[in-house]
């Protein structure tokens, strides 16, 4: 799940340099437009659908783990 | 922790220092509360979404939109809305998707069945295409010229005037006052009423609209132009901001339109559409702007005014053939008091 995550990543940064510690903080170009792409392709590539309060919470590799974990888990 | 709710009437002034902060001073909605509540709230709700963070008293973000049963509550089951402003706050600099979750806040409400946003920008194509909008594209701009005038100080003709379209037996006349009593079909989604017409057009607060029945033969009434006089640089022009009723077998009406132009002394009149097959138009008596063309030159922006053809993109995600005009959303809103 990680590294299916770590590879969505790194299409959406287009960067191979990118690790799980990853978050707005640590990525200057983690913007609205990225936030968007990120969302869309995970929920294309796991299968699952956010929450809008989820979307807005969601600021770091960790925070989107936890709630694909946590979907998958339902 | 972000909290993601719709306000009520006491959020007003909050909306109103957001609006004022994070996208423009002295903005029409900042300044005028009837303008606010005259296009947002019904009943005790405002119908803005935003974000909250805890500790925070300015909003994160905000997410304003209009519905159609705005201007008339029978259309509430038809589920129609529109995107109005659309802003995160400068201190949310990146990450937290704030604009992207109020949108499907919004998008989640069981009364909202189609969702437009009109007057996007370039760049927020590929996002709402991302989104799954079923039309992401460009609204049509069409024109008819009034040879009379000497000097265009509004619009830039350098081109050879077209002929003359025939003569029709359908004829133009000005309604001075709508009523409710006036029986006439829309044909085109989303669905309005004449009431919708009157609340939107003829009670709004600030701008003056004028309405010009197209009658048929017969006299029958078919379609109902809303519009409004620009005034630039001492020039007017005559802008339709919606058309109400069925225009797909009207045939020219370019006489009555340069009739009503000369009587103004206006430059032209212009329509911006996306929906309406062009031929319409064309058969009217408009000609459809070329954007990228600069020989022909019909403004769109006017507060302040921008001498420019512009492209006014939409992105709409509806399940049915979609039609908009000028007037849907806040694109026909007074930019300046």
């Amino acid at each position: 799940m990680q590294d299916k995550l770590l590879s969505i990543f790194k299409k959406v940064f287009k960067s191979d340099a990118i690790t799980p510690d990853a978050s707005h903080t640590t990525l200057d170009n983690w913007d609205s437009l990225k936030q968007l792409a990120l969302i869309v392709a995970i929920e294309c590539d796991f299968a699952i659908s956010f929450e809008p309060e989820e979307i807005a919470q969601a600021t770091s590799f960790s925070d989107l783990l936890n709630i694909i974990k946590s979907k998958k888990a339902q | 922790m972000s909290v993601l709710r719709v306000c009520h009437k006491h959020d007003a002034e909050r909306i109103r220092l957001f609006i004022n902060s994070q996208w423009r001073e002295n903005h029409p909605l900042a300044l005028s509360l009837q303008l606010l509540e005259w296009q947002h709230l019904t009943q005790s709700t405002y119908h803005f979404f935003v974000a909250e963070e805890n500790g925070i008293d300015e909003f994160a973000a905000l997410l304003g939109f209009i519905p159609t049963w705005q201007y008339d509550e029978e259309l509430r089951t038809s589920g129609d809305c529109w995107a109005a402003i659309w802003k995160v706050a400068s201190h949310i600099t990146k990450g937290g998707g704030l604009g992207f979750a109020l949108l499907r806040k919004l998008l989640a409400q069981s009364e909202v069945k189609s969702f437009a946003a009109i007057g996007i920008s370039s760049d927020a194509n590929s996002q709402f295409g991302a989104l799954g909008f079923t039309m992401v594209d460009k609204l049509e701009h069409y024109y008819l010229q009034n040879p009379s005038i000497d000097e265009y100080k509004i619009a830039v003709f350098n081109t050879t005037l077209p002929s003359s379209p025939m003569i029709s037996g359908f004829s133009l006349k000005k309604i001075p006052n709508l009523s409710s009593g006036i029986s006439l079909q829309h044909a085109y989604r989303p669905l309005k009423t004449i009431p919708y017409i009157i609340n939107r057009y003829q009670r709004h607060p600030i701008y003056t609209y004028e309405f010009y029945g197209a009658y048929d033969p017969l006299a029958r009434l078919v379609a109902i132009f809303v519009c409004r006089d620009v005034s630039e640089a001492g020039a007017t022009c005559v802008r339709i901001v919606d058309i109400f009723g069925d225009i797909s077998s009207v045939p020219s009406l370019y006489h009555p339109w340069l009739e009503i132009l000369r009587t103004k002394k206006a430059e032209y009149v212009d329509v911006l559409n996306y929906g309406i097959a062009p031929e319409h138009f064309v058969r009217m008596g408009f000609n459809r702007l070329e954007h990228d063309d600069c020989a022909v030159i019909v403004p769109n922006y006017f507060e302040p005014f921008v001498r420019k053809n512009v492209k006014i993109e939409a992105a709409v995600k509806a399940d049915y053939d979609y039609v908009i005009f000028k007037g849907d959303g806040d694109q026909d809103r007074p930019n300046r008091l």
